[in-house]
């Protein structure tokens, strides 16, 4: 028995934040989690516009990374405010942060310092729902039952996982996604395509998975060139790329990630590189370590992507990433060499315990996870 | 050729825990564990009645194990239980653990969210079952 998790309703395209005011149209109270920058761009004007009757209270203390006591303070506010909707309007960390503020705002006798058991029937929903808006396309955190969330005192990131997270309605309006700057569309979107990958190798890959996993990576490798070179000037490609990044994370919410996130996360936590650059630039090293245990589900990935071979795909991932101008190695987001070194066992020790790790087709023994980090560091092709 | 040792019996437990005490990559991801189990076989297949084993797993070591008799009281962290079939498959690498929860096939009494923190462990425990030269009933 398996089951394929996504959410009830996904409204998309241009003009999506139109269909949200009429899903809450009954509501009288709603609470918005946001951030600052967004508050600043002017996005969470465009969200409140459409809400002009509704008693509103704003969350807008996100922090990149956000920490666990981000989510409790959240927490505690909307349980003080008692709305009927809450609205994540964000990237990952602010859709992450809303989903554990939420599950507080439900279930404030949750011990979340205990962490979470996904099999525990929580009964989430029963005083509001939580509706999703991403204004970045990477995370597909407005399509996944799971939040993470930064353990600032331990360096490193917790997972929180119930089927019954997923967001009630996502709402992919482009017009959000349109100005990013190039690296920021570049980086997100690399997060999806590692998504999209990872879940397509997982052991976990499921029939329902991979058809997400697929057709997002089409859209990325058409349309990413153009969204992070023409931007808010070709809206189609945004549009696309927006789309994409929830199909993936439609994907890997239900078949798992792998070793390209335990090795991003613990990077990322150590290092605060851009979580994107940090999973897409251990990505192509890994699936040459994988080798064989891959290379079926990678032929048969590439004969739907129009690519020959298994090492195709993984040459045309590095390709895209060039072309989009990410980094490759490590060294470049983390050129302090020694400090790196310095740190191999804790990203060894971080990367060996996370879940995804046995979800991937071959899984990495400690000395192995020592070498794919100076491998991935210095850019050197996998001979072991 | 090698001896081969019954599942579940004490003697295939006594090779299991020796095997588990020498997997250094066991060691290395469970060296913050600390919590015992309970293991409950239910009849299924040629299996006819309930089995059960404990392990008393403390970082990264094995520190005691035995077959517990029927109706025999023992309190552990711990239960991890599924039918037999579904053990055959867990040892022959055809389901993983952690999969097998979330597949149903097995159940898991216990903070799950603290074995989903020791995946890595959870899979050791499960690779060093295979290692050791069974035979099913």
């Amino acid at each position: 028995m398996w089951y394929f998790t996504v959410p009830p309703k996904i409204i998309f395209g241009e003009d999506a934040l139109d269909g949200l005011s009429e899903e809450v149209e009954d509501a009288k109270k709603i609470f918005i989690v946001t951030d600052k920058v967004l508050r600043d761009l002017g996005f969470l004007d465009k969200l409140t516009d459409k809400l002009k009757d509704k008693e509103i209270q704003i969350f807008d203390d996100v922090e990149p990374e956000s920490s666990i006591a981000t989510v409790k303070k959240g927490g505690q506010i909307c349980l003080n405010f008692k709305p009927d909707y809450v609205i994540a309007l964000g990237g990952g960390s602010v859709i992450d942060t809303a989903k554990g503020v939420w599950l507080i705002y439900e279930r404030a006798d949750l011990d979340l310092s205990v962490g979470l058991d996904p099999f525990t029937k929580l009964g989430l929903g029963k005083k509001s729902k939580l509706i999703a808006v991403p204004t970045t396309s990477g995370t597909g955190s407005d399509a996944t039952w799971a939040f993470i969330i930064t353990d600032k005192t331990e360096k490193r990131k917790a997972t929180f996982a119930s089927r019954e997270l997923i967001p009630s309605i996502t709402v992919l309006d482009p017009i959000f996604p349109a100005d990013m700057p190039k690296r920021l569309t570049a980086s997100t979107a690399l997060d999806a395509l590692t998504h999209a990958v990872e879940a397509y190798i997982s052991t976990w890959a499921n029939d329902f998975s991979d058809a997400y996993a697929v057709h997002a990576l089409r859209l990325i490798f058409k349309y990413l060139p153009k969204a992070v070179t023409e931007g808010s000037k070709d809206m189609l490609a945004r549009e696309k790329i927006h789309n994409a990044a929830t199909m993936a994370g439609m994907s890997f919410s239900n078949s798992q990630v792998g070793c390209a996130h335990s090795m991003g996360h613990s990077v990322g936590a150590v290092f605060k590189i851009p979580h994107g650059e940090a999973v897409a630039i251990a990505l192509p090293y890994l699936l040459e370590f994988y080798g064989e245990k891959a290379k079926e589900r990678l032929e048969l990935l590439g004969k739907m992507l129009g690519f020959k071979s298994a090492e195709e795909v993984i040459e045309a991932i590095k390709k895209l990433m060039q072309t989009i101008g990410a980094p490759l190695t490590y060294a470049e987001v983390a050129p302090d060499k020694e400090a790196f070194l310095k740190s191999l066992p804790r990203l060894v020790d971080l990367a060996n315990g996370e879940t995804g790790t046995i979800m991937s087709p071959k899984i990495p023994e400690v000395d192995e996870f020592e070498k794919l980090y100076l491998y991935a560091y210095e850019g050197k092709k996998i001979d072991f | 050729m090698s001896e081969k040792y019954t599942f579940p019996s004490a003697e295939w437990l006594e090779k299991y825990i020796e095997l588990l005490n020498a997997n250094k990559a066991y060691e290395d991801a469970a060296k913050t564990w600390e919590g015992d189990f309970v293991f409950e076989i239910t009849p299924d297949g040629n299996l006819k009645e309930t089995q059960r084993f404990y392990l008393d797993l403390w970082h990264g070591k094995c520190r005691s194990g035995h077959m517990l008799a029927a109706g025999e009281e023992k309190d552990s962290a711990y239960v991890y239980s599924g039918k037999y079939t579904n053990w055959i498959k867990l040892i022959e690498g055809h389901i993983g653990p952690i999969k097998g929860l979330m597949t149903r096939h097995f159940n898991l009494k216990g903070n799950m969210a603290a074995v989903m923190k020791a995946v890595k462990a959870a899979l050791e425990l499960v690779k060093t079952a295979a290692e050791v030269p069974t035979e099913f009933i």
